[in-house]
């Protein structure tokens, strides 16, 4: 397998696709994550998919599985932007569920709200009809390596 | 005399509770235990829920899933023998450090607060068989949601 830090910075620099290392982690692909680049813009994309739902009658998405989702959204993140060596460790995860997720794909977004030496808050959006209505937010802060 | 309790347990009803939820199934969550103060669940380790590829520890998120669904069974257990839907509102998840690769998670969920339209949750999560040592702590609220005797969401 390749050093993360080498696929690293082959997706920054644009000889490999952002998906192969979405792909290297086990349990984004079990949830069938996808990510699509604009620019520097980079927005994650759960996939509606039969394993990721929760309540069958409405039917409406498992909202661990959104934030599992998110989660992995906002590691690969730091990874793709600060061009971290190692996968950070999620230290807490507080997530405020808004509208139920329905069985449709759902998207996400994150920003960097803090990034000190050690530790990185993120703050990290999901939506499913538009941006402007999400369906769950959440904040996180992550442990980054000490010789990054 | 008339018996009064009904024709099903705790146990049962959160067994019933896990296999309607598919991702939860998918994800190979058991449920251990179920009383009316706390519920017991657990999630073996496996290759596909590993979150560093490096290390082989279980993904945050798998284990949150499981504790986001142990909190809602821990609140049906409250509820009991009336079954409700109850969405989180909210969960807050610690991760005090990963489990080790390969060890089994288990979590317990308390409802210690009911109140007409909320919930309040505590979950702890240890690797199995080293429970004094917790992995990670969450605490969420969840709203609860009558149904009728069709199935239906009274008051939607």
């Amino acid at each position: 397998m390749k050093a993360l830090k080498t696929l690293i910075d082959e997706c920054r620099s644009g000889a490999t696709d952002y998906q192969e290392l979405v792909d290297r982690v086990p349990y984004a692909r079990f949830l069938g994550i996808q990510v699509v680049a604009q620019g520097d813009e980079l927005t994650f994309v759960l996939p509606k998919n039969d394993n990721v739902i929760g309540n069958p009658t409405l039917p409406a998405l498992h909202g661990g599985a959104v934030a599992g989702f998110m989660e992995q959204a906002a590691i690969i993140f730091i990874l793709l932007q600060m061009g971290e060596p190692r996968v950070p460790k999620t230290i807490d995860f507080t997530i405020d569920y808004l509208r139920a997720g329905h069985f449709r794909d759902t998207y996400a977004e994150c920003r960097i709200t803090r990034q000190g030496r050690r530790i990185a808050n993120v703050h990290i959006s999901a939506w499913q009809k538009n941006r402007q209505e999400p369906i769950t937010i959440a904040r996180a802060h992550f442990l980054l390596s000490e010789d990054a | 005399m008339t018996d009064s309790s009904p024709p099903f347990t705790r146990l049962d009803v959160c067994n019933r509770f896990l296999e309607s939820v598919r991702h939860s199934v998918v994800l190979g969550m058991e449920v251990v235990s179920a009383e009316e103060t706390a519920v017991r669940t657990r999630l073996p380790w496996r290759e596909d829920l590993v979150g560093n590829p490096e290390t082989g520890v279980m993904h945050g998120g798998a284990i949150f899933a499981m504790m986001d669904h142990a909190g809602g069974m821990s609140v049906t257990c409250r509820t009991f023998p009336v079954f409700e839907i109850t969405p989180t509102i909210d969960f807050r998840v610690d991760h005090l450090r990963g489990p080790a690769k390969g060890a089994a998670v288990v979590c317990e969920a308390s409802c210690y607060r009911l109140t007409p339209h909320v919930a309040f949750v505590r979950i702890t999560s240890w690797e199995e068989g080293n429970e004094d040592a917790p992995i990670a702590t969450g605490l969420a609220t969840y709203t609860r949601l009558k149904i009728d005797k069709a199935g239906q969401v009274v008051g939607q």
